[in-house]
């Protein structure tokens, strides 16, 4: 993270380099910066975004906080082609850009950046896991926000840009923003491409941490193009064996209706070699509602009806060896 | 506005100084020769009228003797009130059905004319009916105006002395204004009578006056001023039909004057007056604001700056207009009918403090309407926001061990290594010494928290050293659902529980105060300044206590400044120096796409939704009537 730092730049200046910079973006040879010896680190701070500082200034000369810039980046070869690419994501701590930098020699070209209005946050991280299966990385960008999570907005590299590949909504001015935030990806249905668990959206609570939180999650899955809907559920949580001795964990999670059935959903393993639990003790408000004995290294899922009270305490001890996992999924009965 | 009920007991001899009262009530005494023009004597209705009168079984129409005749018409009662009997007294009771109507009474004990001492009067007959002595002057009667009037007299004749009658004025709703009982002085008379409509508001439809005199009351000589051709309208509900609404006289020179809380959603509609049913009828016209005034002069960054009300559908000619009071000031509003034969009107529209907001929690009210004005953010809103984080506990603290200390404060940027993180740091396993500015106060919040300690459960204690993220997530994480939120992180630390096996950084990873501002957001990108000549910066000074708030810190400076400037990112089509919403939707639809990237950095889910819903709880209360 770098200190606030007042810019002291001319705006008509600022706004020319602007001009500049689209020009150079719009065409072809891109934008390159840097100079002798400069690390990953160096050449990304090069290509901080001028209009993130410049909102910064205009507000900061309006009476606002002095203009903040951070950034984060992580390196690879997205297009399989032997070719490192930097992901760069920015912030002025409000707005937000991603970048996509080649290096050349010992400077930079600047190769994409995708046009959303509507990115933001504060603290970026960017990650990179290949999603759909296809052999090459997908790019995972977060952007914290003035509470924490923030939003995930994912993308394919296609070979010469980033494209939005994450569940997305559109506003009625035509901009792109990502459903996503605090999302897990996980494989579900043991195909080998990950599936995206996006968790309720109502944010952290320290009013009453006892109120009761119906929000859903929502799943969604890989059409071969992008992610899409696929179900909301009551609750969603990932367990995983780890060394030493087995341990209890308990989680929580509330219902709006406790008139209806519900399915407990156990999905055991991640379909991968070794990742199956062969056994494990669920027990629901207290009583066991999967017993070992369910489990075995071929049981890929397991389903029970259960009844719910309106705030349901989960406990999961699994008692395999080390790297087993299930994923637990409670959803009203169809 | 309030429905008023006042009983006053008023002795016509006390009016003969004719003294107006020192508190204004909805209706109130005046000299009865201050009153006119109009005038009803009863004269031209029937010629040298019987001692016992002419009964009308009808409503009876009777035409004023001033130069501009108005039709004025009289009955028993209005539609809707209950009459009953006194002995052979009619009573009135019950409110009149919506729109004003008169009700005649039963035959021969509806109304009659005759003559008292040479003129021709109103006679009403009760129970004993016409032309029974003893039903004569005991009826109650009531009077319907050609269009609502502020001013009403009457002279009363024939009195006993001593006992009272009944006036009860109405609106064209039928709503009551006001009561008042007056005692007739004994006499002949004639016993003068004038009455005026609080801030000479003109909307008294119609008046019923029923009585218990010994030998019943004789009327004439009714007084009213000019009616009313135009009403402007304004209130804070849907419309004019909803209650609350206020209306004023539009005066010759087209100038008014309306007052509305901050926060307030408001409509404004210029009407003619019906002549037949004194009904206000809109009058469709162009609202056209003038250049605000934004007083207190805001010296910070704000929404709307140039605003202080918005005017929804601002392009459109239309019969009522809405607008939302986002600044206190003052600013013109020129109203001008499309009917350009009809003369324009100006309101200064004058956007005020509210009273209060809303009727619960008010502690912190003051600083929210001050936080309004100068973010251009509706302090019901902050409110809404403040139930939804803290529900209203200035000292709420919550630890973010995975989206916060995992993701950047011990790990990720690791900013718990830079300043000024690492004066207010708690010593780490992996050497890095505790802040030297960090105090107690910046370590206590996390006794909420508990941790496995020789096997047992206990509340971490302000001793306890080196306590990491993962023993606070793996002990508390069922109350406190950081891994529901969370997925991916919790899949990694799943994966792999040493990612958490750092100090737990409390102080610095972790929401305070009222707006739970995280102390990360504070700090970067608010650049909060700090408290006190040393600009100290400890994570305490960010809850909301009252010396923390008179000293610069708490958050709700911090949480509100940075939501104005999301909002702003979140509606990039909204120009906030003219802004063009079409109506109190959009408006709302911006603050929740800027409440959701607060919450989550993306415009949409649920957290704008929930906050806009608790910000109805708390809408502005104001403190004064619109039209005064």
């Amino acid at each position: 993270m770098k200190v606030p730092r007042i810019y002291t730049r001319g705006r008509i200046w600022r706004r020319l380099l602007n001009a500049l910079t689209l020009i150079l973006l719009a065409s072809t040879p891109a934008l390159v910066r840097g100079s002798l010896n400069q690390t990953d680190k160096d050449l990304v701070n090069q290509f901080f975004p001028d209009f993130l500082i410049e909102e910064s200034e205009e507000d900061f000369a309006k009476g606002g906080p002095a203009p903040f810039r951070t950034s984060a980046f992580a390196v690879a070869d997205l297009g399989g082609t032997g070719t490192d690419l930097i992901v760069a994501a920015y912030t002025n701590g409000f707005s937000a850009a991603i970048r996509v930098l080649r290096r050349e020699g010992t400077a930079a070209v600047l190769v994409d950046e995708p046009a959303l209005p509507l990115l933001g946050g504060i603290f970026p991280s960017v990650t990179f896991r290949d999603l759909n299966n296809d052999g090459r990385l997908e790019v995972i960008t977060s952007f914290s926000s003035a509470r924490g999570t923030g939003a995930d907005w994912v993308f394919r590299w296609n070979g010469s840009a980033l494209v939005f590949l994450g569940p997305s909504s559109v506003d009625p001015n035509g901009d792109v923003s990502t459903l996503l935030a605090g999302a897990g990806f996980i494989d579900l249905d043991a195909d080998g491409i990950l599936e995206i668990v996006n968790p309720p959206q109502l944010g952290p609570v320290a009013a009453d941490e006892d109120a009761p939180d119906v929000e859903l999650f929502d799943i969604f899955g890989f059409d071969g193009n992008r992610y899409t809907f696929s179900r909301s559920v009551n609750y969603f949580s990932t367990f995983v064996r780890n060394e030493g001795k087995p341990v209890v964990i308990e989680r929580t999670f509330d219902v709006a209706s406790t008139e209806v059935p519900y399915l407990l959903e156990i999905i055991n393993g991640t379909g991968g070699p070794g990742t199956r639990v062969s056994s494990a003790v669920i027990r629901l408000n207290g009583e066991v509602v999967i017993d070992p004995r369910r489990f075995n290294q071929r049981v890929a899922e397991i389903t029970e009806k259960v009844n719910l009270l309106s705030s349901n305490s989960l406990t999961v001890e699994l008692r395999s060896a080390p790297g087993s996992q299930l994923s637990v999924i409670v959803a009203q009965e169809q | 506005m309030n429905k008023h009920v006042r009983a006053t007991i008023i002795a016509a001899l006390a009016m003969i100084g004719f003294v107006s009262p020192t508190v204004a009530d909805p209706i109130n005494l005046v000299p009865y020769e201050s009153i006119g023009p109009n005038k009803v004597d009863f004269e031209n209705v029937v010629s040298d009228p019987p001692l016992l009168g002419v009964h009308f079984d009808e409503i009876l129409d009777v035409v004023t003797a001033n130069a501009d005749p108005r039709v004025v018409s009289f009955a028993e009662r209005f539609v809707g009130q209950t009459l009953s009997f006194n002995g052979d007294f009619d009573v009135l009771s019950g409110m009149p059905t919506e729109p004003l109507t008169l009700q005649p009474g039963a035959a021969d004990r509806n109304i009659a004319v005759s003559t008292f001492a040479g003129s021709s009067v109103l006679l009403p007959y009760g129970r004993a009916g016409f032309p029974e002595i003893f039903g004569a002057g005991e009826g109650a009667f009531a009077v319907l105006f050609p269009a609502p009037v502020s001013e009403f007299g009457i002279q009363v004749f024939g009195s006993n002395g001593g006992d009272p009658a009944f006036v009860q004025f109405f609106r064209s709703d039928g709503t009551l204004i006001d009561a008042i009982t007056v005692i007739v002085p004994g006499g002949i008379g004639p016993h003068s009578f004038g009455f005026m409509r609080e801030d000479g508001i003109n909307d008294i439809a119609g008046v019923s006056i029923h009585n218990r005199d010994l030998g019943g009351l004789a009327y004439d000589n009714l007084l009213f001023d000019e009616a009313t051709d135009r009403l402007l309208l304004a209130g804070m509900g849907n419309g004019p039909d909803d209650p609350g609404t206020e209306s004023t006289p539009v005066t010759e020179d087209g100038m008014a004057t309306a007052r509305l809380p901050l926060g307030s959603t408001f409509f404004l509609q210029l009407a003619e007056v019906e002549e037949e049913t004194g009904m206000p009828v809109p009058i469709e016209s162009v609202f056209t604001l003038e250049a605000a005034s934004v007083t207190p002069v805001i010296a910070d960054p704000t929404l709307f700056p140039d605003s202080v009300v918005i005017e929804y559908d601002r392009a459109s000619a239309s019969e009522i207009k809405f607008f939302v009071a986002v600044h206190l000031g003052s600013v013109l509003l020129n109203i001008t009918p499309t009917d350009s034969s009809v003369s324009p009107v100006s309101v200064e529209v004058t956007v005020t403090q509210p009273l209060r907001l809303g009727s619960s929690n008010n502690r912190f009210d003051e600083r929210l309407l001050d936080l309004g004005h100068r973010r251009g953010i509706p302090p019901q809103l902050l409110k809404g926001q403040i139930r939804k984080e803290s529900d209203f506990d200035p000292e709420a603290y919550r630890y973010e061990p995975l989206s916060v200390d995992l993701e950047y404060v011990s790990r990720g940027q690791e900013i718990r290594r830079e300043k000024p993180f690492s004066l207010y740091r708690l010593a780490t396993t992996d050497g890095l010494a505790q802040g030297e500015d960090i105090i107690t106060d910046d370590i206590s919040p996390r006794s909420i928290y508990s941790i496995r300690r020789k096997g047992t459960v206990r509340p971490i204690d302000d001793a306890d050293q080196f306590v990491s993220a993962l023993e606070i997530f793996r002990e508390n994480d069922a109350r406190h659902n950081w891994s529901k939120e969370n997925q991916a992180r919790t899949q990694r630390v799943e994966d792999d529980p040493s990612l958490l096996d750092f100090t737990a950084q409390t102080p610095l990873a972790a929401s305070y105060g009222l707006l739970q501002i995280l102390y990360s957001t504070a700090i970067a990108p608010m650049n909060w300044a700090g408290v006190g000549p040393l600009k100290r910066r400890n994570p305490s000074l960010l809850f909301d206590t009252p010396a923390n708030l008179e000293s610069g810190g708490g958050s709700l400076e911090l949480g509100s400044g940075y939501l104005r400037r999301v909002f702003l990112k979140a509606n990039p089509l909204v120009s906030v120096s003219d802004p063009e919403l079409f109506d109190s939707s959009a408006f709302e639809a911006a603050f929740e796409r800027a409440l959701n990237v607060y919450n989550r950095t993306k415009p949409t889910g649920p957290y704008g939704d929930l906050v806009l819903n608790f910000s109805r709880q708390f809408e502005p209360i104001p403190a004064t009537s619109i039209f005064q």
